[in-house]
C-alpha cells in the first residue's frame, strides 16, 4: 500500500520511519480477470476500472517510531459488522477524464474497524479500545497542477456508523452516526517552508476552499441509556502545513494552520435531548462564522506519553442565533475573539506559561497523601477499582489564555466582558465505567481574572460591573487550586440529558468578588472550598435549560475577607459559609422581561403604565433566569457520608501565629445557624417551594441620573437631576442633559436590566449565636427567626459605573 | 473613563521629571477609580401578596389563604417576620407583621473607593483620609427614595407562627409611610483592625 | 393597648456641683477612653441628609397608628418633619446644601465582635456583639454633629389636636454602645448613651402649626447613662409568653452571700468585693444641663451625678 502511494501521488517520503511489524494478511481477494474475446468486442471504449474487494484484515500491531519512542496500535481488525471473522466488502469504480482528473468512486459496504488497545513504548496499560462500525460513499478528484503538486474535489458520505470507546468492560458510544463533508477545490503541495526550528524545512501545503461539512449522531450513550444527539453544518475554507520534526527530539511532527468559518446562515450547531416520551428539544446555536489559527501544533511520542503542544492558537467566533427549547424568542447572540500563546519571561523562567497536552494510556493516579484531608477519602473511593493495568486516558495539561473578549447582544445592544485572562495546568484521568464516564481532575492551579466591561461597542472605555455575574455565581477573577472527581451518567430528570455527580475542594483559592482592573476591590482570600454534587441533571426541555439540583452539601471558609489587594488588604475576619440543599433547581429561559413599567403597574394592553412609572419595551430577546433553592434542615446527607446544615459565621479577633496569619477558630464568631426553607408550619412541614427568584436580564439603556450639582471625576459639568447621554454611538465621551429628547435617549448608557422576583413561603433560622474561642459550644442570643410569607418584585437597572 | 484619565495625567506628568519614570503604584491607585454599579429600580414587597395566600395551592395553611388585592388590608397579606428574644421555650416573639410596599429610588451606587485624601476637619489639623489611607466600600444614597404605601405592625405574639397551636398576637402600633424621603449622601463601610 | 408601669429602685449618692466650661462638649468622667483600636467594620456617613415628613418634599402620609388613648379613642400620631442635617438647619428649614458627616473614618462607628474576657467588657468565655459610636476623642469636630429635629401631630379620633417639635442641636453620641450576649438561656446586654448638645428644644404648637407655647430648652447638655455592667448587672429584654415586652436592668440582691441585720454586706462576706467594687467603679450616670430655660426664663444649671440604677424593671400590661 506505501508503494501504491508513491507512485500515485509522486512525493518524496516523510523524514519519519514508518515501520510495519507483523503484517498479515488474511483474506483478501481481488477479483481481476482478463476479458475473452467475446465480451472485448462489446465493449464500447469506456475508460475506467471498477474493483470488488472483500477483506479481513488483522494486523497485529501497528507502530509510530519517534526518537526512539513507540506509539503501537495493537489489534487492528477490519471485518463485517455482524461476525468479526467474516470479510467486508467494498467497491471502487475509478477512470480518467479527459482532462487528466483521475476519478475514484467509493462504495464501502458495512464494515467494523476495531482496535484492542493503544499503548506508548509498551505500557502496561492501554488508551483502551476502540471500535468503529460504518459505511460510506465516497467521490475523490484529483489531478496534477501546473507548478507541481496535486488539486482536486472530493465528497464523502459516512451513514449508519457507530463509534465507541471501551475501558475496562464498559464503553461509551455515538450512535447512528451520519457526517456528510464536500470541498470544492483542494490542493496538495510540497512548498511549504518553514522556519521556526532555526533551520529552513520544507512540508506539505494542504488548501481547502468551500470545506462544507455536516453531521449527525444519533446518540451519545453510555450502557444503552442517552445522553442526546448532536447534529451541525458547516461550511469552512482551511489551509494547513505539515512539517517532519515536532518540539522534542528530532523527529515528531509540526502542523499550521488557518481555518475560517464561512459566515453562512446556514451554518449551525444543536443539541437534542428526548424526554421519556420521546419529544425531543433542542439547545441550538447558528448563523455562526469565525476564525481559528494554529502556530506550531507538535505531536512528539515520549517515553511514556503523548505530547502535543502549540505555540499559539487565535480566532474569533460569533454564534448570531442562539434558542433554547422550542422558543421563537433568541436569548441573544455572542461573539468571542481570544489568543491562546506561550508566554516566556527571559528574566525569570519560573513565571514561563505554556500550552501543552501530554496523554498517557492508562489512569495515572494522584498522590492521596498530598491531597487535602477534605477530599482524600473521596478521591480513594473514586480510584478504589483502577489498577496501573486499567484502560482510560490520562492527561497532563497547561493552557496560557493571553486575553479573551466576550461580548453578548440582546436586541442589538452590546456588552462585552473584556481582557479575560487565564493560565494553569492540570492533571485529568478519563475513563468509561458501568454506565457512567469517570473524570478525576487533580491540581487544576491557575488563575482566571476579567478586566472589565465594555458597553456599546468593543472599544468603549473599561467600565467597573462585572460584579452582575455574582448573580449567576460567576466571580471577577480566582487564583484556584482544585482537587474534583465527577461521574457523567446519561438521562437527566426525564429521558435524555446528563446527571452529574462529583465531589471537589478548592484550596487556599483567592477569588475577587468586585475588583477593577488592577485587581484592587474585595477578595476573599484563602478561600477553602467543599462542594459536593449529588444527582444534577441538565435537561433542555420546550421552555429553557433546565438543572435540577438533587442534592448539594459545600463549606466555603474564606480566611480574609479583604478590602483593596489580595495580598495586603485590611481584612474584615474570617466568613465562613455552609450550604445544604435538596431539590433545587436553576432554569435558563429564553426571553428578557420584555414589556416593563418601572415605578408602576403595566396598563392592561401591556403598551404603558396605568397611572405613575416609567414605560421601558426591553425587546424579545434577553435570557430568564429562574431559581429555586430549597434550603434543607441539617440532617444527614443522603449517601451517609457527611451531617450537612446552612449556617454562616463571621469570625475577627482570632490570634496571629505571624504577621498577616490568623488561626481559624480562636477568635470571636456571630453565627446565623440551621437557616432553611419550608412550606408555611415549620421545620417539620415539606420544603417544595423553597426561596424562588426569577430573574429577566435584558441588556437596555438606562437612565444615570446626576447626584449634585458641580464637575464629576471626569471633568464634565452637569446639574442635580441631568441624564449622562453619550455624544454618539462610539460612547467614548459624554454631557449631563436636563431633559433629553427622543434621539438623545437612545444614547443613554447601557446597563442590565433586572425584573426579579424572589419569594419564599417561610426561612427559618434556628438560632443567632455568639462563640467564644474557650468555650465549645456557641451561646445563644436570640433562639430563632422566621420569615413568612415575602413576595419581593424589583425592576432594578444596574449601569456599570466609570 | 479610567484609562483615558490615566494617559492624560502622564502626558502631564512627563515634563517635570528629568528622568523618565512610570507613575508610581501609590499615584496610581489615586486616578483610577474601582469599579461598581448604579442602581435604578423599584422594590415591591406583597403587593398582592405572598406565596402563603394563594388560594389555589391547596398545601397553604387556611389561615393564610385571602384574596390579596392591592386594596386590601388583612393582616396575612404582608410578609412577617418573628424574632424570639427569650429563652426560646417560655417566651414570646416580637413581630413586624404585615409589611408591605413600593420603595422607588434613583441612583444608588454601590463601588470600592480608595480613599487617602480628603475628609479635612474644618481646616485646622490633619486630613482623616490621609491618615486612612484605604479602601472602603462605598454605598451611594439614592438622594430620594419614594414610599409607595409602606405599612407595617409591631407586634408581639405568643407563637412563631399563625398555625402554631396556642396563637395570640397583640399588634403595637402601625406604621404608614407614602411619600418622598430625602436620603443623600454615602455610606462608607471597612474593616477596623483585627482581624 | 399597653400600660406601661416602671419599678424603679435608684440610689442618689453625692450630687457634685462643678462650674465645668463646656464649650467643648468634653466629657464627664474619665473612665471610658475606649480602645481606639477597633476591630470589626466601621461605619461612617458621608455627606449625609435625611429628611421626609407629611409637610416636606410634596407631603404624603407619615403616621404611627394602631395607640389608643384612655378612653379608648384611636390615636394617630403623624410625622410632619423628621430630619437629620448639618449645623445651622434652623429647626428643619434649612436642609438642603447642608449636609453632615457622621462618624470618622479613623474613628467610625463600630461593629464587632468583642472577647468577653476583656477587662473594661467583663463577661467571662464569651464573645459579645457590640455597635458603637465614635470612641471620645477630644469631642467632635462641628461637622460631625449633626442637627436633628421632629414634629410630631397628635390627632385623637380623628379631630387634630396638637404639634409637637423637638429640635436637637449639634448632636454628638460620642462613647455610647449597645453590647450583646447569650447567657442564662437568653439574651444579655450592657448599654451605654451619651448625648452631648448645646440646645434642645421642645415645644408644642396648635394644630396647623402656628401660635406655638413657650419654648422649653435645655442648653449645653452632657447625658452620660450607663445601663448595666457585664454579667454582673446584665440587661435583657424579653417577650414572654403572653406576649408584654419585659425590659430589666439586673437586681443586685442576692450578690452578698449573707446579708447582716440591716440589710448590708459586711467586709469578708463573699460577694462583698465585687459589690464594693460596683458601688465605686460600677456603671454610673450623670447628667448635666448648663441652662434650662422656659419661654425665655432661665432656671439655671442642673446637675446629677453618680447615679446608679442598681434595679430597673419595664413591663408592659394588657388592659
Amino acid at each position: 500500500m506505501k508503494l501504491l502511494n508513491s507512485k500515485l501521488l509522486n512525493i518524496k517520503p516523510l523524514n519519519t520511519q514508518l515501520l510495519l511489524i507483523g503484517l498479515s494478511l488474511s483474506t483478501s481477494s481481488f477479483a481481476l480477470k482478463a476479458l475473452d474475446d467475446a465480451s472485448l468486442s462489446g465493449v464500447q471504449g469506456q475508460a475506467g476500472l471498477t474493483i470488488e474487494q472483500s477483506q479481513l484484515l488483522n494486523i497485529g500491531s501497528l507502530t509510530y517510531t519517534d526518537d526512539g519512542n513507540d506509539l503501537s496500535i495493537e489489534g487492528l481488525r477490519f471485518s463485517s459488522q455482524t461476525n468479526v471473522d467474516e470479510v467486508a466488502s467494498r467497491t471502487y469504480i475509478m477512470d480518467v477524464s479527459e482532462d487528466g482528473t483521475l476519478r475514484v468512486q467509493s462504495d464501502i459496504k458495512p464494515t467494523q474497524m476495531h482496535i484492542d488497545g493503544i499503548r506508548i513504548n509498551n505500557s502496561a496499560a492501554s488508551f483502551g479500545d476502540f471500535t468503529l462500525n460504518y459505511e460510506a460513499v465516497t467521490n475523490f478528484n484529483i489531478k496534477g497542477m501546473a507548478g507541481g503538486g496535486l488539486e482536486g474535489s472530493f465528497t464523502v458520505g459516512i451513514s449508519n456508523a457507530d463509534m465507541i470507546w471501551k475501558t475496562n468492560g464498559h464503553s461509551m458510544s455515538f450512535d447512528n452516526i451520519g457526517y456528510n463533508a464536500s470541498v470544492d477545490n483542494f490542493t496538495f503541495e510540497y512548498d511549504a517552508i518553514d522556519n521556526s526550528k532555526g533551520f529552513i524545512r520544507t512540508g506539505l501545503d494542504i488548501g481547502m476552499d468551500n470545506f462544507d461539512f455536516s453531521f449527525s449522531t444519533g446518540a451519545l450513550s453510555l450502557a444503552g441509556v442517552s445522553l442526546g444527539e448532536l447534529a451541525g453544518d458547516l461550511a469552512l475554507s482551511a489551509n494547513a502545513q505539515i512539517f517532519a520534526g515536532g518540539r522534542y527530539g528530532d523527529e515528531g511532527l509540526t502542523f499550521h494552520s488557518q481555518v475560517s468559518i464561512l459566515s453562512d446562515t446556514d451554518n449551525y450547531v444543536r443539541f437534542t435531548d428526548y424526554d421519556s416520551v420521546g419529544e425531543g428539544n433542542d439547545l441550538f446555536m447558528g448563523d455562526f462564522s469565525g476564525s481559528v489559527n494554529l502556530t506550531n501544533l507538535t505531536l512528539d511520542v515520549e517515553s511514556d506519553h503523548l505530547a502535543i503542544g502549540f505555540d499559539q492558537m487565535d480566532g474569533s467566533f460569533k454564534a448570531g442565533t442562539i434558542l433554547i427549547g422550542d422558543s421563537s424568542k433568541p436569548i441573544g447572540s455572542i461573539e468571542l475573539e481570544f489568543l491562546l500563546s506561550d508566554y516566556i519571561d527571559a528574566g525569570n523562567s519560573a513565571n514561563n506559561r505554556y500550552n501543552r497536552f501530554q496523554l498517557y494510556p492508562g489512569i495515572r493516579q494522584p498522590d492521596f497523601a498530598a491531597m487535602p484531608d477534605q477530599i482524600k477519602s473521596y478521591a480513594e473511593s473514586f480510584y478504589f477499582d483502577q489498577t496501573p493495568t486499567s484502560e482510560g486516558l490520562s492527561l497532563a495539561t497547561q493552557w496560557n489564555l493571553t486575553n479573551a473578549e466576550l461580548s453578548y447582544i440582546d436586541d442589538g445592544r452590546l456588552v462585552v466582558f473584556s481582557g479575560i485572562q487565564s493560565f494553569g495546568s492540570a492533571n485529568t484521568t478519563i475513563d468509561v465505567r458501568d454506565k457512567k464516564i469517570a473524570i478525576g481532575i487533580s491540581d487544576l492551579k491557575g488563575s482566571y481574572s476579567i478586566d472589565g466591561l465594555r458597553v456599546g461597542n468593543k472599544t468603549a472605555p473599561l467600565q467597573g460591573g462585572a460584579e452582575l455575574l455574582l448573580s449567576l455565581e460567576v466571580y471577577q477573577a480566582m487564583d484556584f487550586d482544585i482537587d474534583g472527581f465527577t461521574e457523567i451518567t446519561a438521562g437527566g430528570a426525564s429521558g435524555g440529558g446528563i446527571r452529574i455527580d462529583g465531589d471537589y475542594f478548592f484550596s487556599n483559592s483567592n477569588i475577587g468578588l468586585s475588583i477593577d482592573e488592577n485587581g484592587e476591590g474585595i477578595w476573599a482570600t484563602g478561600v477553602n472550598y467543599d462542594i459536593h454534587l449529588r444527582d444534577i441533571t441538565f435537561d433542555v426541555e420546550g421552555d429553557g435549560l433546565k438543572i435540577n439540583r438533587g442534592e448539594q452539601w459545600s463549606t466555603m471558609d474564606i480566611t480574609n475577607l479583604r478590602w483593596g489587594n489580595k495580598e495586603t488588604g485590611t481584612s474584615l475576619g474570617r466568613v465562613k459559609l455552609e450550604r445544604f440543599e435538596k431539590n433545587s433547581l436553576l432554569a435558563i429561559m429564553p426571553g428578557g422581561a420584555g414589556q416593563v413599567c418601572v415605578g408602576g403597574s403595566l396598563n392592561a394592553a401591556g403598551d404603558g403604565c396605568s397611572g405613575v412609572g416609567r414605560f421601558e419595551d426591553r425587546g424579545e430577546q434577553g435570557m430568564t433566569v429562574s431559581l429555586k433553592a430549597a434550603f434543607a434542615n441539617a440532617g444527614t446527607t443522603t449517601d451517609g457520608t457527611a451531617i450537612a446544615r446552612n449556617r454562616l459565621t463571621w469570625e475577627n479577633n482570632r490570634t496571629e501565629n505571624s504577621p498577616g496569619e490568623y488561626i481559624n477558630d480562636t477568635g470571636t464568631q456571630i453565627i446565623f445557624d440551621n437557616y432553611s426553607t419550608n412550606d408555611g408550619t415549620g421545620t417539620t412541614d415539606s420544603n417544595d417551594y423553597g426561596l424562588q427568584a426569577n430573574l429577566n436580564i435584558d441588556v437596555f439603556e438606562t437612565k444615570v441620573l446626576k447626584k449634585s450639582t458641580g464637575t464629576d471625576a471626569n471633568g464634565v459639568a452637569g446639574n442635580l437631576g441631568d441624564e449622562l447621554i453619550y455624544d454618539s454611538s462610539a460612547r467614548d465621551s459624554y454631557v449631563y442633559i436636563a431633559s433629553p429628547d427622543a434621539a438623545q435617549k437612545t444614547l443613554r448608557p447601557l446597563g442590565f436590566a433586572v425584573q426579579g422576583n424572589v419569594s419564599f413561603k417561610e426561612l427559618n433560622i434556628d438560632a443567632v449565636q455568639l462563640k467564644h474561642p474557650n468555650v465549645a459550644t456557641p451561646q445563644t442570643v436570640f433562639y430563632g427567626v422566621v420569615m413568612q410569607n415575602l413576595d419581593l418584585t424589583t425592576n432594578l437597572t444596574a449601569t456599570p459605573i466609570q | 473613563m479610567k484609562k483615558i484619565i490615566m494617559n492624560v495625567f502622564a502626558l502631564i506628568y512627563f515634563p517635570c521629571v528629568i528622568a523618565l519614570e512610570p507613575l508610581a503604584e501609590d499615584e496610581l491607585k489615586n486616578i483610577l477609580g474601582q469599579g461598581g454599579v448604579y442602581l435604578t429600580g423599584d422594590i415591591t414587597i406583597n403587593e398582592t401578596g405572598g406565596p402563603l395566600n394563594n388560594a389555589a395551592d391547596a398545601s397553604n395553611p387556611a389561615v393564610w389563604q385571602k384574596n390579596c388585592t392591592t386594596a386590601s388590608t388583612d393582616k396575612r397579606c404582608g410578609a412577617r417576620i418573628a424574632v424570639n428574644a427569650g429563652d426560646g421555650v417560655n417566651s414570646g416573639w416580637l413581630v413586624l407583621d404585615n409589611i408591605r410596599g413600593r420603595f422607588s429610588f434613583e441612583g444608588m451606587t454601590l463601588k470600592t473607593r480608595t480613599i487617602n485624601s480628603g475628609f479635612d476637619d474644618d481646616g485646622n489639623g490633619t486630613s482623616d483620609g490621609a491618615a486612612f489611607n484605604g479602601d472602603v466600600l462605598e454605598i451611594g444614597l439614592p438622594n430620594t427614595i419614594k414610599y409607595t404605601n409602606v405599612s407595617y405592625t409591631l407586634a408581639n405574639s405568643s407563637t412563631a407562627r399563625p398555625t402554631d397551636v396556642g396563637f395570640n398576637q397583640t399588634d403595637i402600633f402601625n406604621v404608614k409611610i407614602d411619600g418622598d424621603i430625602s436620603l443623600q449622601g454615602n455610606l462608607l463601610l471597612f474593616p477596623t483592625g483585627n482581624p | 393597648m399597653k400600660l406601661v408601669s416602671l419599678k424603679t429602685n435608684a440610689v442618689m449618692s453625692i450630687i457634685l456641683f462643678s462650674q465645668l466650661s463646656y464649650s467643648d462638649l468634653e466629657m464627664l468622667t474619665d473612665k471610658h477612653l475606649g480602645n481606639v483600636d477597633g476591630a470589626g467594620i466601621g461605619i461612617v456617613l458621608e455627606d449625609f441628609i435625611f429628611n421626609g415628613g407629611e409637610a416636606v418634599n410634596g407631603g404624603g402620609t407619615f403616621e404611627i397608628s394602631g395607640l389608643q388613648s384612655s378612653d379608648n379613642k384611636p390615636v394617630v400620631l403623624g410625622i410632619s418633619q423628621f430630619y437629620i442635617a448639618g449645623s445651622g438647619s434652623d429647626q428643619g428649614t434649612n436642609i438642603d446644601n447642608n449636609p453632615v458627616n457622621i462618624g470618622r473614618l479613623t474613628n467610625p462607628f463600630n461593629l464587632e465582635l468583642r472577647d468577653g474576657n476583656d477587662l473594661d467588657v467583663g463577661v467571662t468565655d464569651k464573645a459579645v456583639f457590640e455597635f458603637s459610636a465614635p470612641t471620645i476623642l477630644n469631642g467632635s469636630r462641628l461637622s460631625e454633629r449633626p442637627d436633628m429635629g421632629i414634629r410630631f401631630d397628635l390627632e385623637i379620633d380623628g379631630v387634630s389636636h396638637q404639634s409637637l417639635e423637638n429640635h436637637i442641636e449639634s448632636l454628638s453620641i460620642d462613647g455610647s454602645y449597645i453590647r450583646l450576649w447569650g447567657g442564662n438561656g437568653r439574651m444579655e446586654g450592657e448599654l451605654a448613651l451619651n448625648v452631648y448638645t448645646p440646645n434642645i428644644e421642645f415645644f408644642a404648637c396648635d394644630s396647623t402649626g402656628l401660635n406655638c407655647g413657650e419654648t422649653v430648652s435645655f442648653q449645653n447638655v452632657s447625658i452620660e447613662l450607663e445601663l448595666g455592667q457585664g454579667e454582673y448587672q446584665p440587661v435583657t429584654f424579653e417577650v414572654d409568653s403572653t406576649g408584654n415586652f419585659i425590659f430589666e436592668v439586673g437586681t443586685l440582691e442576692g450578690k452578698c452571700a449573707s446579708t447582716n441585720g440591716t440589710g448590708g454586706c459586711d467586709s469578708g462576706t463573699a460577694g462583698y468585693t465585687e459589690l464594693n467594687d460596683y458601688y465605686t467603679t460600677g456603671p454610673a450616670s450623670n447628667t448635666y444641663i448648663g441652662n434650662v430655660s422656659v419661654g425665655g426664663q432661665s432656671f439655671g444649671s442642673t446637675t446629677i451625678s453618680n447615679l446608679q440604677i442598681q434595679y430597673l424593671e419595664v413591663k408592659s400590661h394588657d388592659l
